[in-house]
């Protein structure tokens, strides 16, 4: 017993058991496989085909009671041949392929009558209709500026088929094909040859002239010429193969770590759930208009869409026959890769330009305090612990907000030229334009408080989350009037530029100190000089110290004398 | 190099100069034309002419159009177009010089 299925093939009506039915489906299926890509074509060839199927069924089965049985399939696969029988007439596709019918459109080909390379060049300027000139100069200028101009040529150079047939030709070049053009197109190409061949006949004939001499030479040198080149051509081949196998196995590998990599730290970054960055981007891919996740598979796809090609060149180095894409497909690879690479580009130049503006806004506070009283001078930070850090960049928690957190102080004292003391604040910070850098500097936010006679200073400033990456700084000069006497606490180490001193002290040396604003800088007034000083500049004190109390007496003892020259002391012994 | 290739490709450009030659004596519909050919046994399966008549008809070599018959379902009648007569024109004048020059070639072996 056997379960029946009502089908319509070509409009006629039948009833096929279900053993035949599953048939006649795989049948139809395997034809479709076999098949060009052109799905328009396709489907009318099968629908040719089912209504044939349709009409020879009809013959057979006369009453319509009657069931399609699997005799009356296999009998009409042996009538319309077996799918294998469908897949011959695909070489006639591809030489004179598809748009015959769309007839003024031009295509994209590589002139090989014309190049220079791979005729990518020639054949870009028959599409855009263009002087090749300008499209070489464009590549020279792309090249060199840059280098993703070499790159892109490649890629060109692999996905562009050549154009062969006359037809290819004439489709690159945009005119119509039409027989009265296929045969303007043969003639010119035929004169063309006859001026080669009458240049080369002259040639030849030059050369047979000057070689007839040497013809019993050239037979020998020519035969071992010959075995050279199988040789060569072996070792090329083998050559090739192990190339072919490296280019599989890297491009392969790469594929796959991308992939991996993709999935899981990818994901995470497009999925927004890192909190901690596993990787660290290109600083462009936080601040763009392009949208992170965006980015991130434009980053894997612009990575992978190289080594998917490489692959698939590796694999045709290997088997001539391997056939992994349709052309439709690899144009659309290269477009997709070209607007990430036109996304990538747009974000980097779009980043780049936002810093070339730089401004400074400058704030001036007094600070007043008990002048009888010692100003002592401290630093505040935030604890490590408060930290956070984002997309490389560390953030901290205020007033419930997450604002990005920048230590980049640092702190100046010089002498008030007028009778007050004062802080100058220079926020400073780099946009696209003039005014977008004051926009940014003026959201630095940055605090300091005075109690007392305690002037505490923030070693850190804070901004908007949306304003990292605006290169912000901060320098603050306190400015003091003569007299004033400061502590310099030991906070401060870090942030202090070089204060002009008296003692001429380093940096490092002034903390933990008191000094007192003079007009040649600060004095101080509890530096031990001598243990401030290095050995170096003890010796030297040491040494000038003898040299002077020498000077001053000339004559130490009768059987030296100590006499002046320019080359300094000289002591002469008699 | 494999025998059955080169019988394919063969016995496909001839193919094709056929069909055409086919429709120029008349409009015919796809059963017609593949009797004509397997009476001719030209054909062995039916298989592939139907690729081949779908480039021909894309390629504007045949035109194609539905007539209602009185057993069965509509028929696809082909027809060649003017593309498709000047195309057998030439197709004639190669058959010609190919014809005499395999006969030549075949006769004259020494």
């Amino acid at each position: 017993m056997n379960k029946t299925i009502n089908i319509n093939l070509g409009g006629i009506f039948f009833h096929i058991d279900e053993t035949a039915y599953q048939k006649l489906k795989k049948y139809l299926d395997a034809i479709r496989r076999s098949l060009s890509d052109d799905s328009k074509g396709k489907d009318e060839i099968l629908t040719d085909i089912e209504f044939r199927i349709g009409e020879i069924l009809a013959g057979t089965v006369k009453d319509v009671r009657q069931v399609v049985n699997e005799q009356d399939i296999d009998s009409i696969i042996i009538i319309m041949g077996k799918p294998e029988d469908y897949i011959g007439d695909e070489e006639f596709f591809e030489e004179r392929p598809h748009s015959y019918d769309k007839k003024n459109s031009k295509k994209l080909y590589r002139d090989t009558n014309d190049k220079f390379l791979g005729g990518v060049s020639s054949g870009l300027a028959h599409y855009f209709g263009f002087d090749v000139v300008w499209i070489r100069l464009a590549w020279l200028i792309l090249f060199f500026g840059g280098g993703i101009g070499g790159l892109v040529y490649i890629v060109l150079w692999i996905l562009l088929p050549e154009a062969n047939s006359t037809a290819e030709k004439l489709e690159m070049e945009g005119e119509p094909v039409n027989i009265s053009n296929i045969e303007k197109k043969i003639r010119a190409e035929f004169s063309n040859a006859s001026q080669i061949v009458k240049e080369g006949i002259d040639d030849v004939t030059n050369h047979i002239k000057k070689k007839k001499y040497q013809s019993k030479v050239k037979n020998g040198s020519q035969e071992i010429v010959g075995l050279l080149g199988e040789i060569f051509s072996l070792f090329f081949r083998v050559v090739g193969k192990f190339i072919g196998i490296f280019l599989v196995f890297i491009a392969g590998a790469t594929l796959i770590v991308l992939i991996v990599s993709a999935f899981s730290v990818g994901s995470f970054e497009i999925l927004g759930f890192s909190e901690n960055n596993f990787i660290h981007y290109p600083s462009f891919f936080y601040n763009s208009t392009i949208p992170m996740w965006l980015l991130t598979i434009f980053l894997f796809v612009g990575l992978a869409v190289p080594f998917i090609l490489l692959f698939m060149l590796g694999l045709k180095i290997l088997s001539k026959d391997v056939k992994l894409f349709s052309r439709t497909t690899k144009l659309a690879l290269l477009g997709v890769w070209l607007i990430v690479l036109f996304g990538l580009i747009f974000s980097g130049i779009e980043f780049g330009t936002k810093f070339t503006r730089e401004n400074t806004v400058i704030q001036k506070q007094e600070i007043n305090w008990d002048r009888s009283k010692t100003l002592i001078l401290k630093m505040q930070n935030k604890d490590e612990e408060e930290l956070d850090e984002i997309y490389g960049i560390k953030t901290v928690q205020d007033d419930n907000e997450e604002k990005m957190y920048s230590s980049k102080v640092r702190l100046n004292i010089r002498e008030s030229e007028t009778n007050v003391s004062y802080l100058k604040i220079y926020k400073k910070a780099n946009g696209a334009t003039k005014n977008k850098a004051m926009y940014f500097a003026n959201n630095i936010d940055y605090k300091y408080n005075i109690t007392d006679n305690n002037l505490v200073l923030n070693a850190y400033f804070l901004s908007e989350l949306k304003n990292k990456f605006q290169n912000q700084s901060i320098k603050i000069v306190l400015y003091l009037t003569k007299n004033t006497q400061i502590y310099i606490d030991k906070s401060t180490k870090n942030y202090l530029r070089y204060i002009d001193n008296i003692q001429d002290l380093k940096t490092k040396n002034m903390i933990e100190h008191y000094f007192k604003m003079t007009e040649k800088g600060l004095d101080c007034l509890d530096c031990d000089i001598d243990t401030k000083k290095t050995e170096d500049e003890k010796k030297d004190q040491k040494d000038r110290k003898i040299i002077d109390s020498i000077k001053n007496k000339p004559i130490i003892n009768k059987n030296k004398h100590v006499k002046e020259s320019k080359n300094g002391l000289e002591i002469n012994k008699f | 190099m494999k025998l059955e290739n080169t019988k394919a490709q063969m016995r496909k450009g001839i193919l094709e100069f056929c069909i055409l030659t086919i429709l120029k004596r008349g409009d015919a519909y796809t059963s017609e034309l593949l009797s004509v050919l397997k009476d001719a046994k030209l054909l062995v399966v039916e298989g592939t002419v139907y690729p081949l008549l779908t480039r021909l008809k894309n390629a504007g070599l045949l035109s194609y159009r539905w007539e209602e018959s009185t057993s069965g379902p509509p028929r696809k009648y082909y027809a060649l177009t003017e593309t498709g007569e000047l195309f057998l024109k030439e197709l004639n004048t190669t058959w010609g010089d190919l014809s005499f020059a395999v006969d030549f070639i075949i006769m004259n072996k020494k």
